[in-house]
């Protein structure tokens, strides 16, 4: 048996699309490690489908390497640049430098503050922009909310969830900006027209003529966060400040931010273990009852031939859809299903070659020894068919795959675990195939082929293995 | 003039490792009239010889070379589409081994039989039908059995419609590729007797081909003993059946259990040989009790043991 | 065997699949307490008719709420809500079995009705316009293909298409189905040419006369069906090519050229006749499974059959909607696998005599 295995695989490899074929899963098997490594195993609940852990990622931006366009950029520090006493108190001051050559605005600004703690008296934030031409502009003021009655300091904020502000569509910084535009430019801009548009004002000049136009401004930026405390015993985390860029990281991100590349490297995994588990287990089903039932003969064949027959004349996919719909969204169910639906094709098959087997001397002659039945069955009649119970199971993997993501395609997958399906059923849901976000739906759909195809070309190179006659043909 | 004469005949094919040469340079000849029967074991290329015959290469085959005389007419120098015209089942034509496969399964046979006649314009489906039916009636099977599919009929019936058909078309040549061999013995004898009429009757020149010598002997004026893809011996049917001159030829007679004789029937040890690397000189001489010096080296010529009885084997070189 | 039993068996079969899926269902809905919750919704609705109804014309709150009390009752009783969810299995699949489908909750058609079966009866043509145009497509391309290869077996152009067939293997229609769209989209942008919709039916508003409307329905048509054949067109050629193939390796085809019979003849009658049987049993089963398989690609084409009729009804919740289309697809499947055993004895003398 080993035998007949270890000449399939040579056989694979002597062909070129066995070769291409193993190759690609290697690397598949090897991004699954990777992806299962790095990330938590409830991924898909604690990350993916959270939306706070994706709030400064751009939203709808193409991938990185495509070029052009404002680089995503992420000032954080935990430790001020400059430490000032003053006659009030203590102000910390965290600078960030940011050299600005882009045509566009930033798609959006955000500000977020980490543990602040002090003892008496509230800590004040001040956000501002110092620009390549002198100007300063004043963006956001905060006062971290005072002790609750009956709180003893030191007291603490922002720990479990850090403070965010979304600079871009926050009214009292559009306030400030129209403010900034009035008194330095004259530029008579309302501040409900400048919500949304504000780093439009922030990073560029507006036209002289008006219209509330900006040209953009490059050069040197200065981004400077002010916090003023009562004492040197009072703290703050870490602050941070995002210039949201017009891409994004290596697969761009989806309509909430999501950076793509993570939820397609962790698909892997999934995407591996529905196909090889269901094949695995419909194969190693099917095979079994396939030759129970060609051994056995008499009631227990007719019982289960009739029980196949019946299983493998129901269309896959609306039962499938139908069951997902009542029974819930749980990856399990459909792989339960699939492997309750697959195994009958096999067990048809197999227990025909049983029947050729058994007729064999061989079968005889060890029957007349006085083999026990389970002997003959796993000992002598199973090895024979070995390679072709093999390239059955190969096959069956891209088939419980693409039913898988066909499934996740219609919303009907397991929101807890991201799949390529799901990513590519969110982005055609939101549109994104109408408006041309490619870095959305392409990816996603081209690993669910390649996967699918990984295991096509397994099989291929099985084949003349598995069909004699084929490799007459060939020769 | 002879009905034919095959001159150094050669087909090989090739394998994923290396080439199988099949049928290595055969000659031999036939009278009109004249039944040549080839025997030999399994894998000594008999049935390769026939598809050669009618150009029926395999996808794989390789070096096709020889000269075919059929009627004084080298037809191996017709073009492929001239051979298929010209020859096929017009001029010679064919039985082949295992009747079972060889009827077209979703095709009544009467069908089949008349389809190389339809297909020469020979006359309109009446006339084929006609055809058809005297052959039927040649062949012993009742005339209905034209309506029906293969399925239904017997081996020994299938057989027969073959026969029919390869008769469709007034052959000077017909090839029997074991044409008993899947059959009871009952029908088999009965199948030799409808052969022996058909030559008889007709005046048909029949290749015979079969892994039986005796059975050869029985319908065949000559024959042709093959070993290795090559003719070891060949002569009358007395002579070789009688007084064989090739040590394989005794082997093979030896191995014939008789039920008359005391003698238990003698296996000859060894396996036939590799076709893709054969041997250096005798392709026998590795399995030959008797192989001595220039046997494993040179190749034997055609020694004649006298008119009509030849033999590829150097023990005759001293006799000469 | 007789063929009248034979077939007799068969349909017995099948007849048994249609009711085995059948109770799978009824049972899944009663045991997950689903159809509990259907049915109450159903008298809930009517209950609430009621009440308006009565809240007009009768002044005293109690004298409503026990008429309305009453009411629910019958209304349960009726729908056997008062007994366990077994008890209506009998029923319920008796009238599914009738093809009394019952009402669509929310969806309905296109002139207003929410009856099940109009709505079936409305979308299943339109899925039978995609789905056997782009399967007679496919077949005409597949044969041609196939038997062309299949004199080429093991040469570059046979490796080139089963690779070629192997991918589209791998290929998901809905997936092929997006790439189009996208496609289009990036035409559209480029060269300001929308070559063909990117989804529906029809265009809004649809155009006057009925030639017009059908020139429309047909570019609407274009690219799902485009897509079909795309994803199957491959593996059907694969599939006429080994059958050809192998066919071809059988001795009475050896026969049938020792016969002189010339390379398109004996094709023709001695091994595409024989290879017929599982390449119409390929084709049957493709049309039929690709009914369902529809589900995926009129979603993503926004094509309104019965495939995104399923997809609306799970959108919508619409359980009555979910149940009748999954007893259809079933019903459908199972049709076209008996019209195959009917056909196969046409077709293959050797079944007729078994």
């Amino acid at each position: 048996m080993t035998g007949a295995l270890g000449n399939t695989l040579k056989e694979l490899l002597s062909s070129t699309t066995g070769k291409t074929g193993v190759a690609f899963f290697i690397t598949m098997v090897a991004i699954s490690v990777f992806a299962l490594t790095t990330n938590p195993l409830d991924f898909g609940v604690r990350l993916w489908n959270n939306p706070s852990e994706w709030a400064d990622n751009p939203k709808n931006v193409p991938p990185g390497w495509i070029g052009g366009g404002v680089k995503h950029t992420v000032f954080e520090a935990t430790e001020p640049t400059e430490v000032r006493q003053t006659a009030r108190g203590v102000e910390s001051v965290y600078a960030f430098d940011l050299d600005y050559g882009y045509d566009d605005a930033p798609t959006f600004t955000s500000f977020s503050l980490e543990r602040v703690s002090y003892d008496t008296r509230p800590t004040t934030v001040t956000v501002s922009v110092e620009r390549p031409d002198g100007r300063a502009v004043s963006l956001y003021r905060h006062v971290v909310p005072a002790p609750r009655p009956g709180e003893t300091p030191p007291v603490v904020r922002y720990e479990d969830t850090p403070f965010r502000v979304f600079l871009t569509g926050e009214t009292s910084v559009a306030g400030e900006v129209s403010r900034f535009l009035q008194s330095e430019f004259g530029a008579q801009i309302p501040a409900t027209e400048l919500v949304g548009e504000i780093d439009r004002a922030v990073f560029g000049t507006p036209d002289a003529q008006g219209g509330g136009e900006f040209q953009p401004l490059k050069g040197d930026y200065r981004i400077r966060v002010l916090a003023r405390s009562s004492g040197a015993q009072d703290s703050i985390g870490g602050v941070k400040f995002v210039v949201g860029g017009s891409s994004f990281g290596l697969m761009g991100t989806d309509s909430i931010g999501r950076d793509l590349a993570r939820g397609l490297i962790f698909g892997f995994p999934v995407a591996l273990t529905i196909g090889l588990v269901t094949a695995v287990m419909a194969t190693v089903i099917g095979t079994t009852m396939g030759i129970i039932s060609g051994y056995t003969g008499g009631k227990t064949d007719i019982s289960i031939q009739r029980f196949c027959d019946v299983l493998t004349n129901i269309p896959l996919l609306p039962i499938l859809l139908f069951l997902a719909f009542i029974l819930g969204q749980k990856l399990w169910i459909v792989v339960a299903v699939m492997i309750v639906f697959g195994w009958p094709g096999l067990a048809i098959v197999i227990r025909s070659m049983v029947l050729q087997i058994r007729s064999g001397q061989l079968m005889e002659a060890t029957a007349a020894l006085g083999a026990s039945r389970w002997r003959i069955m796993f000992r002598h009649i199973f090895p024979q068919m070995a390679p072709f119970v093999f390239a059955q199971m190969i096959f069956f993997t891209p088939a419980a795959i693409l039913a898988e993501a066909g499934l996740s395609f219609l919303g009907l997958g397991d929101p807890s675990i991201p799949t390529w399906g799901q990513i590519l059923d969110q982005g055609f849901r939101t549109g994104a195939v109408y408006v041309g976000y490619w870095w959305w739906v392409l990816p996603p759909g081209i690993l669910i082929v390649l996967t699918a195809l990984t295991f096509v070309l397994i099989a291929l190179g099985m084949e003349r293995v598995v069909d004699p006659r084929l490799r007459m043909a060939r020769q | 003039m002879s009905l034919l004469e095959v001159r150094d005949l050669r087909m090989h094919y090739a394998t994923r490792e290396a080439v199988v040469r099949a049928v290595d340079g055969i000659t031999f000849g036939l009278e009109r009239g004249q039944a040549l029967g080839i025997v030999g074991e399994s894998g000594s290329g008999k049935t390769s010889l026939s598809l050669a015959l009618m150009r029926l290469l395999p996808r794989n085959a390789t070096g096709y070379s020889g000269e075919v005389t059929l009627e004084g007419e080298n037809i191996a120098a017709l073009s492929d589409d001239g051979f298929r015209q010209l020859i096929r089942w017009k001029r010679m034509s064919m039985v082949f081994q295992g009747a079972m496969n060889s009827l077209n399964p979703v095709l009544k046979v009467g069908h089949q039989v008349a389809e190389p006649y339809l297909q020469a314009n020979r006359g309109g489906k009446g006339p084929a039908q006609e055809r058809t039916l005297e052959l039927f009636d040649l062949v012993r099977l009742p005339g209905e059995v034209v309506n029906r599919y293969p399925h239904e009929l017997s081996g020994g019936m299938k057989q027969r419609v073959m026969i029919a058909m390869s008769l469709v078309l007034n052959p000077s040549l017909v090839i029997l590729d074991e044409p008993t061999s899947a059959l009871d013995v009952s029908i088999q004898a009965q199948m030799m007797n409808l052969l022996k009429d058909l030559k008889r009757d007709l005046g048909i020149s029949f290749i015979f081909i079969t892994h039986d010598i005796a059975l050869a002997s029985d319908l065949c004026d000559r024959i042709a003993v093959m070993y290795g893809g090559q003719i070891v011996e060949l002569g009358s049917s007395e002579d070789v059946f009688l007084s064989p001159k090739h040590p394989y030829t005794q082997r093979l007679l030896d191995s014939i259990p008789r039920l008359t004789s005391e003698e238990a029937p003698v296996f000859i040890s060894g396996a036939p040989p590799d076709l893709t690397a054969p041997p250096i000189g005798c392709r026998f001489s590795p399995r030959c009790p008797f192989a001595f010096e220039p046997c494993a080296d040179r190749v034997p010529p055609a020694f004649i043991v006298k008119e009509g009885h030849e033999s590829r084997c150097w023990l005759l070189e001293q006799g000469q | 065997m007789s063929i009248a039993k034979t077939l007799a068996i068969r349909a017995l079969t099948l007849l048994g699949v249609l009711f085995a899926v059948l109770v799978m269902v009824a049972v899944t809905l009663g045991a997950t307490g689903f159809s509990d919750r259907m049915l109450t919704a159903i008298v809930n609705e009517e209950v609430r008719g009621l009440r308006q109804g009565l809240a007009q014309t009768v002044r005293d709150p109690d004298q409503i709420e026990r008429a309305i009390q009453e009411h629910r009752r019958e209304l349960e009783e009726s729908y056997d809500l008062d007994r366990p969810w077994y008890f209506r299995l009998p029923g319920m699949i008796g009238r599914v079995v009738m093809l009394d489908l019952g009402e669509a909750r929310t969806l309905k058609t296109a002139d207003g009705s929410s009856k099940i079966t109009s709505l079936i009866a409305e979308r299943l043509p339109r899925t039978m316009l995609l789905v056997t145009t782009a399967s007679a497509i496919t077949a005409v391309f597949g044969l041609l293909f196939g038997v062309k290869l299949a004199t080429k077996v093991g040469t570059r152009a046979d490796r080139i298409a089963s690779l070629f067939s192997a991918t589209s293997n791998a290929l998901p229609a809905w997936w092929a189905g997006i790439l189009l769209i996208l496609l289009t989209y990036l035409v559209l942008s480029a060269f300001g040419v929308r070559v063909f919709p990117p989804g529906g039916m029809y265009s809004v508003p649809p155009p006057e006369g009925v030639i017009p409307r059908f020139i429309d329905l047909l570019w609407h048509a274009a690219l799902p069906i485009i897509t079909l054949v795309l994803i199957s067109v491959g593996s059907w050629t694969y599939v006429v090519r080994t059958m050809v193939m192998n066919t071809a390796q059988e001795d009475f085809v050896t026969v049938a050229r020792a016969k002189g019979l010339p390379e398109g003849r004996v094709m023709r009658h001695h091994i595409l006749r024989v290879a017929a049987p599982p390449i119409l049993t390929g084709l049957i089963l493709g049309l039929a499974s690709s009914v369902a398989g529809g589900i995926l690609t009129e979603t993503v084409f926004n094509w309104p059959g019965m495939g995104r009729l399923y997809y609306d009804a799970i959108l919508a919740v619409d359980e009555s909607v979910v149940v009748a289309l999954t007893f259809m697809f079933t019903l459908i499947y199972i049709t076209a696998r008996f019209t195959l055993e009917v056909l196969y004895i046409i077709v293959d003398p050797r079944v007729r005599y078994q």
